[in-house]
């Protein structure tokens, strides 16, 4: 028997479910028992191959196609796409994983190329000042953060092609910074 | 007719004119980026030829390298596609010095069409409505309250030197109209040094309202009906159809006609659009000429039954119009979802990466587009359209059912698409009633958030796919290898 939970991601707001699975080994091949709350399912799942397959809950059929990415997955069912994420048991990997829950540095909200940086390691700045000015085909982005704080490193260039969620300038409050020095 | 043609494109496009190329038995050669080495277009040509680098202007735009491809392998004809070098004058005029046909519209046409006060002039005269608009001193009270009674209220007042929405009002009561007017000229003054305003008639709820023509060189000019392209996000069009649903039997004649008037104007050959402003109480105005085949041009194919790439190709060869106006029938309804790479629940950024999954939908009457399949790289570098998904009915609400039963099967993976919001709209009622205008998404607050909970189907799924491969490759796939999972998931049910 295996427990997970699982929430959707990029939505720190969203509720985390608990699923259980129990695996079932029959003549006609692998079911299994899945638990959420209270509710009991029995699931038949085939796998045919290049990242899809079908499931069987009761007498619904869901066709599926799915994509993983380490805690992320991506589901295709029903018609729509679900961005699934695994969520760690210990808090530990779960910052590890991503790089710090909340961290407040300023990262790239699409893959493109920067074109412009407008501070530099050691400047002080207002919440929803330019920081930095991204392109992405064809469309120009200013980049912010809503609230104040001091440069703590620039992690790109100018011209530099950078992929999403690549960090771009590293922040700091400006007590944090003191706390540091000291 | 010619021997081999130069697709001077990349994306769908390119392979959707490959294939009527390959059909009339001609060569289809393809250019391609360094970004563009393993892409669709370029699997899907007979020959192709590389451009160094992937930057548009050192490539799809490289006049020069392009024509000495076609000069180095013997391409008689240039198909330019849509985008890149499609309305470019210089390049129709540097195809014809180099003995090689562009297909597309004479020059001269390309270039008045292509600066929409010159536009605007050319046609003057011919029939065609433009905006009802006034000129004169509007520093004189009685003249600008005269003027715009005689326009027609609401009336829009629009800086000379004008742009961004900067010096602009909307005026609804002639009691306004002196005040909005002094406000728009200090602010036209103060943003552009320039305090000239004009009068111009302004119009709720437009619709966008198209018509495709065709001539050739031999006099013939015809319309192939209307497309109307409201749904539009950003100034683009996402959702298109044809017949519009705006349009009765007398108005498609009266805009036909006139569409057939703007092209006789031009002596136009070849493929092109006349685009209207639709007011809601039948009024039209024109708004410009596109000088090329327009990327939602499947609809009108599919209910007129013709291949418009063929015809492209038989004008361009000096051959009449395979089709009269007479002969030409609407017949059904079509429309198209463009599918694009971009994240409609964070401002419609685009998305970028691998596409790990691409499976289209299949059935009667449905015609996909597409500038990928599955393993496709979607880079930062062109445009985020991945496919156009076309469907057809014997009615608009057949056609629309189809279309919203083909987007739910339509699945695309490793990157965001907006195929679920294309769906909210396809289910809007006022999108079933047939109510349309151009600021249908913003009016109706179309948007999709992130969910904050999983169906239990969704979990369960997600669940077995998270443990199977652990279970199925217990010795564990290597990080950043985001492919990894399915490639010992075979052994699935024996685990």
């Amino acid at each position: 028997m295996a427990t997970l939970k699982l929430r959707p991601a990029d939505n720190a707001a969203a509720e985390t479910i608990e699923l259980s699975l129990e695996r079932h080994d029959n003549q006609t091949g692998v079911s299994h028992v899945a638990r959420v709350g209270e509710t009991r399912y029995e699931a038949e799942l085939e796998y045919l191959g290049s990242g899809q397959g079908w499931m069987r809950l009761k007498e619904k059929i869901y066709p599926f196609f799915c994509h993983r990415e380490e805690s992320r997955i991506q589901v295709w069912l029903a018609g729509k796409v679900h961005d699934v994420e695994i969520v760690p048991d210990t808090p530990q990997r779960a910052s590890a994983a991503a790089g710090g829950p909340m961290s407040a540095n300023l990262s790239a909200p699409m893959p493109g190329a920067v074109l412009k940086i407008m501070v530099e390691p050691g400047d002080t700045f207002e919440a929803h000042q330019a920081l930095v000015i991204m392109e992405s085909m064809k469309m120009e982005l200013t980049l912010s953060v809503p609230h104040a704080g001091v440069v703590r490193k620039v992690g790109c260039e100018v011209g530099e092609l950078v992929d999403l969620g690549a960090v771009l300038v590293e922040l700091g409050a400006a007590e944090d910074d003191a706390d540091e020095s000291a | 007719m010619f021997k081999k043609v130069l697709i001077a494109n990349r994306g769908e496009i390119a392979v959707r004119v490959s294939q009527t190329l390959q059909e009339m038995g001609i060569t289809a050669l393809a250019v391609f980026s360094d970004a563009d080495r393993k892409a669709l277009h370029v699997m899907r040509a007979d020959e192709a030829h590389r451009l160094p680098g992937a930057a548009p202007g050192e490539t799809y735009l490289d006049q020069k390298q392009i024509l000495a491809a076609a000069k180095e392998h013997g391409a008689d004809a240039i198909h330019p596609g849509y985008g890149f070098l499609s309305e470019n004058a210089g390049f129709a005029r540097a195809c014809a010095e180099a003995g090689v046909t562009f297909i597309g519209p004479q020059p001269e046409v390309i270039e008045a069409m292509g600066d929409k006060i010159v536009a605007k002039k050319t046609l003057d005269g011919s029939g065609v409505p433009t905006i009802p608009s006034w000129e004169g001193d509007a520093t004189d009270p009685k003249a600008l309250a005269a003027a715009a009674e005689e326009i027609g209220y609401p009336v829009l007042i629009k800086a000379a030197a004008g742009g961004g929405g900067k010096g602009m009002r909307i005026v609804r009561e002639p009691a306004e109209i002196t005040a909005a007017m002094e406000a728009a000229s200090r602010e036209a003054m103060n943003a552009f040094g320039d305090a000239r305003v004009f009068v111009e008639k302004y119009i709720d709820r437009p619709r966008h309202v198209e018509f495709q023509i065709f001539g050739d060189r031999h006099g013939n000019v015809v319309h192939l009906f209307e497309r109307e392209c409201s749904i539009q996000r950003r100034y683009q069009k996402i959702v298109e159809e044809t017949p519009s649903p705006a349009l009765d039997e007398a108005l498609r004649a009266k805009m036909g006609e006139a569409a057939v008037a703007a092209a006789k104007a031009l002596n136009y050959e070849g493929a092109g659009t006349v685009e209207f402003i639709l007011a809601p109480d039948g009024k039209f105005f024109f708004l410009e000429v596109n000088t090329r085949l327009q990327v939602e041009h499947p609809v009108t194919e599919m209910v007129a039954g013709q291949d418009l790439v063929r015809a492209q190709l038989l004008v361009a060869a000096g051959e009449p119009l395979p089709f009269s106006q007479e002969s030409l029938r609407q017949s059904g309804h079509a429309m198209e979802c463009r599918i694009y790479a971009e994240d409609p629940a964070r401002g419609f950024l685009p998305s970028t990466g691998r596409l790990a999954q691409f499976s289209t939908p299949q059935g009667a009457h449905v015609r996909v587009d597409a500038s990928v399949r599955r393993g496709s790289e979607v880079s930062v570098h062109y445009d985020p359209m991945l496919a156009k998904l076309v469907v057809w009915g014997t009615d608009r609400e057949e056609a629309r059912q189809r279309m919203a039963w083909a987007l739910r099967r339509f699945a695309v993976l490793g990157v965001t698409t907006n195929i679920e919001f294309l769906t909210q709209v396809c289910d809007h009622p006022a999108f079933i009633a047939g109510d349309l205008h151009t600021h249908f998404l913003e009016d109706h607050g179309l948007a999709l958030a992130p969910p904050d909970t999983l169906e239990d189907p969704v979990a369960i799924a997600a669940g077995l796919v998270a443990r199977a491969p652990r279970e199925a490759a217990p010795s564990g796939e290597k990080d950043g290898k985001p492919t990894g999972p399915w490639q010992a998931a075979q052994r699935w049910r024996n685990v």
